[in-house]
């Protein structure tokens, strides 16, 4: 059976190359995915997926039906990527065996990988048992997982394709990740009649802040504070500045912004005259379709157990494969980043794990890339897994005549 | 009048044309990789333009095979006799994919492409299966719980069906009644066949079972499937490898060689796994004679019946041959499979021919 | 010289107390429900000089059992014992025959214990303990796979990579070997002939377990069970010979956890699956016996218990080539006539002709239930493990009277 997938991948990694290039090529900034999810959308048509969906949410959604449909896998990646710096023109183009791009191993190369393993499942001839659903989805470096949350709460109930495991195409380096920690984002506003007041308040929670979480053993990017504005308002002066703050576990949020309002308030204990209020960062998104929604800057750590059988098949199922692997966590370098993971596991309870091309370091990053190789071994180690989970067991029977 | 043969395999894909009687086929050849690199369409484009090429030399007009002839690895108790290929088939064969997952979506593709290329020519399908669809209940159930092995599919089910039917038949024209046949092709397979009905055969739910091939184990202890999981930190997907791909011959030996090679190789190499192979012959012999109270005859058939001439001899001087007051008589059959599909075909479609001229 | 022989089942203690090498039975019993405790007490049933008593003890472990047997023992008066044999299931590669325990013998003991989780560790633990409690009395350990360390290469070899066996240890080691050993020896006496001069097949067919060995000249050349107790017939509540690809099925269903497979072939397969409602093959036949009426899943059973048999039997008459006797012996084999009956019937191949009469009439073991003409005899042998196991003991003590023991 593998001997039947690697050479059908052979015939395929032209074709896949040239779509994850046609990908990167298309710029997909966050609540700007149209054009990229046209172009995924036609691939799947073209690829004979049985059910395409594009959402209201702007998401496409491809499903591969099995014969008994009494599980289903899902293989989520998103559309967006974030803008690139002003400074680097990041031109798409390949060399080296590397697509450079800005997206392409967060998460371009991806969804590449993603929907042509489905295909490559398909391509083989090998029947599944459960269905299998590609999904790439939209405004997820921006929207923090709305593109993910309506897909689970609407588009794919609607299909009646309820996942019962999700493999995330993020960039693992081919790793098998089983989780990252989460970060949130707050706004603390001081306000007061006295400017200078106001201003001296501000600036002594932004230190005090600091000295008691951003100190050098808490790790310099669990800590990130914004400098502060001002604004006067009618009568009213208003200092304002943002922290982003790291999230070792799920469910750390709630006491996250107690402990920072408890510390700003207690920098501002002895001025009677100043209010201090902290809240979670959010604002209204409007989608590309335009839909619009409210996103909470938060996005929770999430984990499954390594050796939930999800990891364990997974494991088993590249081992068999021949594909190495190494179990991890994506270590999120920088505050900011996340995966649906988060929405995946902590609301929906879906077992998650990542599986994908790209280099974590390489996400975010001036001249991004993902190298080609790795992609069609995401490709083959991806239908691999799928296989295991939810294809037909390939029991007894040889790749050899009998 | 022409007959075109495939046989499918996930390797490659074998094709013979036969003419008039099949005896000799007009041309034969393999394309590799068919489920690979080569997509079936192209696969069937090359046989066109082989057997066209063929023709060429032959007459002069190119005209259509008179009936396709495919065979089948797995038809489970679905089918017991050959078929000829219509939607109801079809939708039939559907039905046995998760018994043969490998073989079953690779052949309705190749029946969608043979109408593409040979338009109206009926395609005769012969099941390996088929020869053993009545085997006895005693035989085909496992001492599993009946729910488990029904949820599962887990029965036996036989396979080589088409040389063991052609075995039992050059046995019967010498006039034996009680007949083991031994079919050895990469996974060899013996079958004790009174009267012309099986009622033991080394195969089982997959053709994995019984006796060790090339690469493949044979039987096992079930108990060593847990501890090598347990043992390797592996999965099924993994084992499933190593007992089809990495054991039989090439386990025991460490070389991937075939039956011949395993024969025709110096007494003193591949000592261990020639012992293994005849000894694993001689007891399956030994269950023949049991299930059947005797032997007439003991046939040799498949590509390595001739390699099986050294099992003959070695068989031949145990004692419990020895001691048989009527000898077994011993047969070679070299029939290849594509002759026997061949034949089948013609059979087939020259009644279905009948029947719509009625 | 007195022995001791120690029988450690899961929650049980079987031992007798045998006069060797006369092998006069002093004492015997049973210690049941060993272990935590359960719902009635704890007992030792002993039977001593023809007399059945019954005593309650607190016994959470076979030492302890052990301990209970001992202080019985002296109070009834029995005679001080000399030596303990101790039945183990599995010896691996390590033991090929018996062995007197001493530091090293134990340290491999307890390496290989995995090999037969339910079986080994129980005796091994009871070992340790008399080793630490009575220093002074030699102990012997006697193997059931001992008698299979004859199986030549070409029989015991699985056709799997030569270096993953090497590494593992995997190879067919056989099982029921103290009771195929046994009634070998006593068939090739019943018959009067030397024993490296007698060639069987001989039947265990127990209630639970079951195999067949192939003997030549006295020593076993393969058994139906492979590296572990679970391979060849079907048996109580165990599958016996099963396609692997099924196993792989079942492991995929499982989602990859191997010990709820090894848990449904062990104990929910056999005669228990086929026919839903006992794992006795007696209850089975006995239903069947009748004929139409029966159950059709019930006749399923019994023919597909049957039916392997006579395979194996046919392989293994086939093995040995020209057998001097076919030997059924244990439960099923000493008590079943019909179960000996449709195995040997048309088996005029093998040289074997069974006198039905003489099968079905219930003669004293040990029988010849072969006609008078018949090459082959077919015996019926009472098997005697504890003897066996005191047998083994006294000629592993004494090496050199081995001969006046047999």
């Amino acid at each position: 059976m593998y001997a039947i997938l690697q050479s059908r991948l052979e015939g395929l990694k032209a074709e896949a190359a040239e779509f994850a290039r046609e990908l990167v090529e298309v710029e997909s900034l966050s609540l700007h995915e149209e054009q990229v999810a046209e172009l995924v959308e036609r691939k799947m048509r073209a690829l004979g997926f049985h059910q395409v969906v594009r959402d209201g949410y702007g998401n496409v959604v491809g499903a591969l039906l099995g014969r008994q449909a009494t599980s289903t896998l899902a293989l989520v990646t998103h559309l967006d990527t974030i803008a690139a710096a002003k400074d680097d023109p990041h031109p798409c183009r390949v060399e080296d065996g590397r697509l450079y791009g800005l997206g392409a191993a967060d998460c371009k190369g991806g969804i590449a990988a993603q929907l042509y393993a489905a295909y490559l499942l398909k391509y083989s001839l090998l029947p599944l048992d459960g269905n299998l659903v590609v999904a790439a989805t939209v405004a997820e470096e921006n929207g923090l997982g709305l593109g993910v949350r309506g897909l689970m709460e609407r588009t794919l109930p609607e299909m009646g394709l309820k996942p019962d495991h999700v493999i995330l195409g993020e960039p693992t380096n081919l790793g098998l990740y089983y989780g990252h920690d989460g970060w949130m984002e707050m706004d603390i506003e001081v306000e007061g009649m006295n400017p200078f007041q106001v201003d001296d308040i501000a600036r002594s929670i932004a230190t005090d802040l600091g000295d008691a979480m951003g100190g050098p053993e808490a790790g310099g990017e669990d800590f990130v504070l914004s400098q502060h504005g001002r604004r006067q308002q009618g009568g009213v002066a208003l200092a304002s500045m943002r922290l982003a703050r790291r999230l070792r576990r799920h469910g750390d949020e709630v006491g996250m912004l107690n402990q920072v309002t408890h510390e700003a308030r207690q920098s501002a204990r002895n001025s009677g005259a100043v209010e201090v209020a902290v809240q979670v960062r959010q604002d209204a998104q409007r989608l590309y379709t335009g839909r619009t929604a409210v996103a909470r800057r938060v996005v929770s750590a999430w984990h499954i157990d390594p050796f939930d059988p999800l990891m364990t098949r997974a494991r088993q199922a590249l081992a068999a494969a021949g594909c190495a692997s190494q179990p991890g966590k994506w270590e999120l370098g920088r505050l900011g980043m996340g995966t649906a993971g988060s929405v995946l596991v902590n609301d929906f309870k879906i077992p998650t794990i990542g599986y994908g091309p790209g280099c974590e370091a390489q996400a975010h990053e001036r001249g991004e890339f993902v190298e080609l190789e790795k992609m069609y071994t995401a490709i083959y180690g991806t239908a691999a897994i799928a296989h295991c989970l939810i294809g037909i067991p390939v029991c007894g029977w040889t790749a050899d005549e009998i | 009048m022409q007959i075109l043969t495939l046989v499918p395999s996930p390797q490659a894909l074998r094709y013979a044309v036969f003419s008039g009687r099949p005896t000799h086929p007009e041309c034969a050849g393999l394309i590799r990789d068919y489920r690979g690199a080569m997509p079936c369409h192209l696969a069937l484009l090359k046989i066109q333009k082989a057997m066209q090429a063929a023709a060429h030399a032959c007459r002069p007009v190119t005209q259509l095979p008179a009936a396709i002839g495919i065979r089948v690895p797995f038809g489970g108790t679905e089918f017991p006799e050959p078929v000829v290929v219509n939607a109801d088939v079809v939708r039939r064969l559907e039905t046995l994919t998760p018994a043969a997952p490998l073989h079953i979506p690779a052949l309705l593709e190749l029946l969608q492409q043979c109408t593409a290329h040979f338009p109206g020519v009926p395609q005769v399908l012969t099941f390996d299966t088929a020869f053993f669809a009545d085997l006895p209940e005693r035989e085909h159930l496992y001492a599993l719980d009946a729910d488990l092995a029904r949820v599962h599919g887990l029965r036996r089910f036989g396979y080589c069906g088409l040389h063991h039917a052609a075995a039992w038949q050059r046995a019967a024209r010498s006039g034996a009644t009680r007949v083991i046949s031994l079919c050895l092709e990469p996974q060899p397979e013996l079958a004790a066949i009174p009267g012309g009905r099986p009622v033991y055969v080394t195969s089982g739910i997959t053709p994995l079972e019984g006796l060790p091939g090339q690469t493949t184990c044979g039987d096992l202890d079930p108990g060593l499937v847990m501890l090598l999981a347990e043992e390797l930190h592996c999965g099924p997907e993994r084992l499933n490898t190593l007992f089809t791909r990495e054991s039989g011959l090439k386990g025991l030996t460490g070389s991937a060689i075939t039956f011949d090679e395993l024969f025709a190789a110096p007494k003193t190499d591949f000592m261990l796994a020639r012992e293994v192979i005849c000894y694993r012959i001689l007891q399956a012999c030994g269950m023949a004679l049991a299930a059947m109270g005797g032997a007439d005859a003991l046939v040799l058939s498949g590509r390595y019946a001739l390699a099986g001439r050294a099992v003959a001899a070695w068989l031949k001087r145990q004692p419990v041959f020895q001691r048989q007051t009527v000898p077994v008589a011993f047969h070679f059959l070299r029939t290849p499979v594509e002759r026997i599909v061949a034949e089948q075909a013609l059979l087939l479609s020259r009644a279905a021919t009948r029947r719509a001229a009625a | 010289m007195n022995v001791l022989v120690l029988n450690c089942g899961s929650s049980s203690l079987k031992y007798r107390l045998l006069a060797m090498p006369e092998a006069r039975e002093l004492a015997g019993g049973e210690a049941q429900r060993v272990g935590p405790r359960t719902a009635e007490p704890a007992r030792i049933f002993h039977n001593q000089d023809g007399k059945k008593t019954v005593h309650t003890a607190e016994m959470p472990d076979h030492a302890t059992a052990f301990d209970e047997v001992l202080k019985l023992l002296a109070q009834t008066g029995a005679p001080k014992l000399d030596a303990l044999g101790h039945r183990l299931v599995h010896g691996g590669a390590r033991f090929a025959g018996s062995a007197i325990v001493d530091a090293a013998a134990l340290r491999d003991l307890q390496a290989i214990q995995k090999l037969a989780p339910l079986h080994n560790p129980p005796a091994t633990a009871l070992i340790a303990a008399c080793r630490e409690r009575y220093p002074d009395l030699p102990q012997v350990a006697v193997f059931d796979t001992a008698y299979h360390a004859s199986i030549p290469d070409y029989a015991a070899t699985y056709a799997l990579p030569a270096k993953l066996t090497a590494k593992l240890g995997i190879r067919k080691y056989g099982f029921h070997g103290t009771s195929h050993e046994f009634v070998v020896e006593e068939a090739a006496k019943f018959l009067g002939r030397p024993l490296d001069q007698f060639s069987a097949v001989s039947c265990h067919l127990g209630s639970g377990g079951a195999s067949l060995c192939a003997v030549v000249n006295g020593r076993s050349v393969d058994n139906t069970m492979g590296f572990s107790p679970l391979q060849g017939l079907v048996m109580s509540t165990r599958c016996g010979d099963l396609d692997p690809s099924a196993a792989l099925r079942l492991l995929i269903a499982a989602q990859g956890n191997p010990g709820a497979v090894e848990k449904t072939l062990n104990k929910t397969s056999g005669v228990l699956g086929l026919s839903g409602v006992s794992a006795d093959i007696r209850d089975v036949l006995a239903a069947t016996a009748g004929g139409a009426a029966a159950d059709a899943r019930l006749q399923a059973t019994s023919q597909v218990y049957l039916w392997r048999l006579r395979k194996y039997l046919g392989a293994y008459l086939a093995t040995v080539g020209r057998a001097d006797a076919i030997i059924f012996t244990d439960t099923i084999g000493e008590t079943l006539p019909a179960v000996r009956a449709a195995v040997c019937a048309d088996m005029e191949c093998f040289g074997v002709r069974m006198d039905f009469e003489r099968n079905a009439a219930g003669l004293p073991l040990p029988c010849d239930v072969a006609t008078a003409d018949s090459p082959t005899r077919i015996l019926v042998v009472a098997t005697n493990e504890e003897l066996a196991i005191a047998r083994r003991t006294y000629a592993t003590l004494l090496p050199d009277e081995k001969q006046t023991a047999a």
